[in-house]
């Protein structure tokens, strides 16, 4: 089989290009969500919150600085296709390669350092190691995708093993308790990724990647079921800021996974409004 | 929209309610969790702190670095609950007002109606926004925290919105 050849100092560029892109500017499917909202959105506090959110857009993307202070974790989903081989020669594996372009990246565009070793808490100095994850695709190509993750959305992350006889509307439940219990704190207007099925880790691992699909066209399988999280959420009335509104959720999407007879699992990640996210090809 | 001065004095606590816009001006103090928990180690110890707390505002905020040529990083507010377990006792040593973004415990809404103190909140994510409000930003103590040490910051018309005021009233339960 011909293998394509790609090489570390490429992967290295890409990475570097795309958490320079995301620091400090949104994707416009992601914009298009907020500003549509800003127009629409009734309450006086939460009309001001988007206001200030696009104000905010507006002066990170123009005066370069980072659109929120929380610079988040590194997370990469790598999906690398069977007939590609990646030549490796300074480093020895990707983990080290994104590290390296994540730790540069850091540095020269002066994000904040948030990663600490565990459990001593001490920074690593370098916002490294990135949280990576593997899959196998088709054909000749390496794609990826690089989500930058605040904290303060990641720390309402959720994860319910339900029975194998659960009703849709106890999932829709579920997910709208997950973000009134979060409250103001993942920074709403908010985005919402869930996972159903496979393991426990699968589905966190799913309702993580749900989350790049945002603002994007809708599959009609699932379209109806996260029309019905995203009206559910926004009968909370928590709004933008948490200080009330139409808006809490401007966008929810599923991955789903066959499971086991005996189980149902369901995960539910929340990003802030500030969903902060790039794709690339190799 | 009402102007707060800092520091800030009985009087001018006693005029917010929840829910009104204010612009902040004078010198906060920009603190976050592992600074926290050495201010109240500190105070425990009867030992000196870096700053003196009365009256004072804390923000809490972890700026990303300061690029050269310009005055402060991105600095919007981070979640002020997990400051909750160390509020109270930073409260009954002087510290006046805290600002940040989220609800707070009860113990930290009694202790503020018991010392008269404010708590501000204001726009998550929104750092790029509120870093053109600050006029000055020096580090103060802590420095080996990196994005954890204690910040002297001078904000001009700095906007916040009161969350908790000191009857106890708060925004997030309107």
């Amino acid at each position: 089989m011909r293998m394509r050849k790609i090489y570390e100092k490429v992967i290295v560029e890409k990475i570097y290009a795309s958490i320079e892109k995301a620091s400090f500017s949104l994707e416009p499917q992601i914009k298009k969500l907020i500003y549509d909202a800003k127009e629409k959105e009734k309450n006086p506090y939460g009309k001001k919150v988007l206001e200030v959110i696009a104000e905010n857009i507006k002066i990170a993307e123009n005066k370069k600085i980072p659109i929120c202070q929380d610079t988040g974790m590194i997370v990469l989903f790598f999906e690398i296709g069977s007939k590609t081989r990646i030549e490796f020669r300074k480093f020895k594996t990707l983990q080290e390669l994104v590290d390296f372009a994540v730790k540069i990246a850091y540095k020269n565009m002066y994000l904040r350092k948030s990663v600490v070793y565990v459990p001593d808490r001490k920074n690593t100095a370098t916002n490294t190691p990135a949280v990576l994850w593997c899959e196998n695709i088709p054909g000749d190509e390496m794609k990826f995708s690089l989500m930058i993750k605040g904290f303060g959305s990641e720390n309402t992350t959720q994860l319910r093993m339900f029975l194998p006889g659960v009703e849709q509307n106890e999932i829709i439940e579920f997910v709208a308790e997950c973000v009134k219990k979060a409250g103001p704190n993942p920074c709403p207007p908010v985005f919402i990724g869930i996972g159903m099925g496979g393991t426990a880790e699968k589905a966190m691992y799913l309702s993580k990647k749900a989350l790049l699909d945002i603002g994007k066209k809708k599959r009609w399988k699932m379209a109806e079921f996260e029309q019905k999280i995203i009206s559910k959420i926004n009968e909370t009335g928590i709004g933008p800021g948490g200080f009330g509104g139409n808006f809490t959720c401007l966008d929810a999407r599923v991955k789903t996974f066959p499971t086991h007879i005996a189980g149902f699992p369901v995960a539910v990640s929340i990003s802030c409004w500030a969903h902060r996210m790039h794709q690339e090809s190799i | 929209m009402k102007k707060v001065k800092t520091p800030l004095d009985v009087e001018t606590i006693g005029k917010l309610k929840a829910g009104d816009f204010v612009e902040i001006s004078g010198v906060i103090y920009g603190a976050r969790d592992a600074a926290h928990k050495r201010l109240v180690e500190l105070l425990k110890k009867g030992k000196k702190i870096p700053f003196d707390l009365n009256g004072q505002i804390i923000y809490y905020v972890g700026p990303t670095p300061t690029p050269p040529g310009v005055i402060i990083g991105s600095c919007g507010p981070t979640t002020s609950s997990r400051m909750d377990i160390y509020t109270p006792d930073l409260l009954k040593a002087g510290l006046k007002g805290m600002m940040g973004k989220g609800i707070r415990s009860e113990k930290v809404k009694e202790t503020i109606i018991t010392c008269g103190a404010i708590y501000f909140v204001t726009y998550g994510g929104c750092g790029a926004y509120l870093s053109q409000f600050v006029k000055k930003c020096e580090g103060i103590a802590f420095f080996e925290l990196g994005p954890e040490a204690i910040y002297k910051i001078n904000v001009e018309n700095f906007p916040a919105i009161v969350g908790i005021d000191s009857k106890g009233r708060d925004i997030y339960s309107f």
